[in-house]
């Protein structure tokens, strides 16, 4: 084994230095405190980090789940999210276990008897699949209106890369209705560490 | 006097492992260096690292004080009261003024809940909930049910609910975020934000790592 005794390496050219090859391992022994100052990248975080909203209402048909478009990405860290169909793929590299968040509510003014919202895994239409493809909430109410309403979801999820979310709504209003908007529809997720 | 040797590349001269320093030491990356961990390579530390990784902190649990409903006015949204914590890893939520302050340089995405458990002082009694999170003094994020009937109308009042609020906020330094409730009620008695130990009414937060 050889050593090298110095205080400080920097590089030769440039502003890079490079410990190992591909398959080697830079270890620091028990006793060491490596102490960053500086910035260190892919040591681990919270991302993909996603958080999106709806900005109108997306009209949902009765007795039909629907997925929830969140048209407008507040960040999207790894841009995994597309906001055109909903979806949340986890991208190459980062599966894990992930928390996501959604918001949802209608705007109604009609007589209602069932909503649903759902947290989908690899696109379950049911809120109520087995082996953890799916968390949902069901809101039921009794006759008379109801001005405004607003249910949350949030669950842990197992995903490796190419895994999707997406987020699935149903009604029975009896014909069409409207989703909020803005802060009443949100989509949020991370990964965990 | 200190020395430094300039090379762009250090490998292990034999076999795959090459060891950084001797126990006692400090290795430190400084101010303004980036330490990356290419593709394919390990880090391996049994050591100390400051810096290097994340934690999910500054993170906080307060709740409403045991043993202490806080009453309120009918439809009226009002500041939850969380005057005890469970943990509260940067001294950064004031039990005084029931909001969570981001410490200076703090700033970034936090994941903040808020829990409540509503009741009123006469049974099968409540029309409508709803729970907030406020940053810098205004709505931010919202759950609930409101209007005549959503969870079952003035025919069909009901004893309580618990209305669970979470979210993730972009926070700078000094921002702060507070909890609030709302309780509508058919008027026969006192809305309330309902205690039960720590695990009816309370306030969670932490720092996501990016």
């Amino acid at each position: 084994m050889s050593k090298l005794f110095v205080d400080q390496v920097d590089p030769k050219t440039a502003t890079t230095l490079t410990l190992g090859t591909s398959g080697d391992t830079v270890s620091i022994p028990s006793g060491v405190t490596i102490a960053n100052a500086g910035t260190a990248t892919g040591f681990g975080d919270n991302t993909p980090s996603i958080k999106a909203v709806r900005s109108s209402g997306q009209t949902i048909a009765d007795e039909t789940s629907t997925v929830v478009i969140f048209d407008t990405e507040i960040y999207d860290t790894d841009s995994a999210y597309d906001n055109s169909t909903g979806i949340f793929t986890v991208p190459s590299g980062k599966g894990g276990k992930y928390a996501f968040f959604v918001t949802g509510g209608y705007n109604s003014s009609a007589n209602i008897d069932v909503v649903n919202f759902w947290l989908s895994k690899n696109n379950q239409t049911a809120i109520s699949p087995a082996g953890g493809l799916a968390i949902g909430i069901d809101a039921y109410h009794n006759g008379t209106t109801t001005s405004g309403q607003s249910q949350q979801v949030s669950g842990c999820f197992n995903l490796a890369a190419g895994d999707t979310m997406r987020v699935y709504t149903w009604q029975n209003y009896g014909s069409n209705r409207d989703l909020s908007q803005g802060g009443r529809m949100t989509f949020s997720g991370f990964k965990l560490l | 006097m200190a020395s430094t040797i300039y090379v762009d590349k250090v490998d292990p001269a034999s076999g795959t492992a090459l060891e950084l320093g001797s126990s006692g030491d400090t290795l430190t990356v400084p101010s303004g260096a980036t330490l990356a961990i290419a593709s394919g390579g390990t880090l391996a530390n049994s050591g100390t690292a400051t810096g290097v990784g994340g934690t999910n902190t500054p993170a906080f649990a307060a709740y409403l004080a045991t043993d202490s409903d806080q009453s309120i006015s009918d439809s009226t949204t009002t500041k939850i009261e969380f005057e005890e914590e469970r943990f509260d890893t940067a001294g950064a939520f004031d039990t005084s003024t029931h909001r969570f302050t981001v410490p200076a340089g703090q700033g970034g995405k936090y994941y903040i809940v808020v829990k409540v458990k509503c009741g009123s002082s006469q049974q099968n009694d409540i029309v409508g909930v709803f729970v907030h999170i406020y940053k810098n003094g205004s709505t931010y994020h919202s759950v609930g049910y409101t209007g005549a009937g959503f969870i079952s109308g003035t025919k069909y009042p009901i004893l309580g609910i618990g209305v669970l609020c979470s979210t993730v906020l972009e926070l700078a330094a000094g921002d702060y975020v507070e909890g609030y409730g709302y309780i509508k009620t058919n008027g026969a008695g006192t809305p309330k934000f309902q205690e039960g130990n720590d695990q009816s009414t309370y306030m969670e937060g932490f720092k996501l790592v990016e």
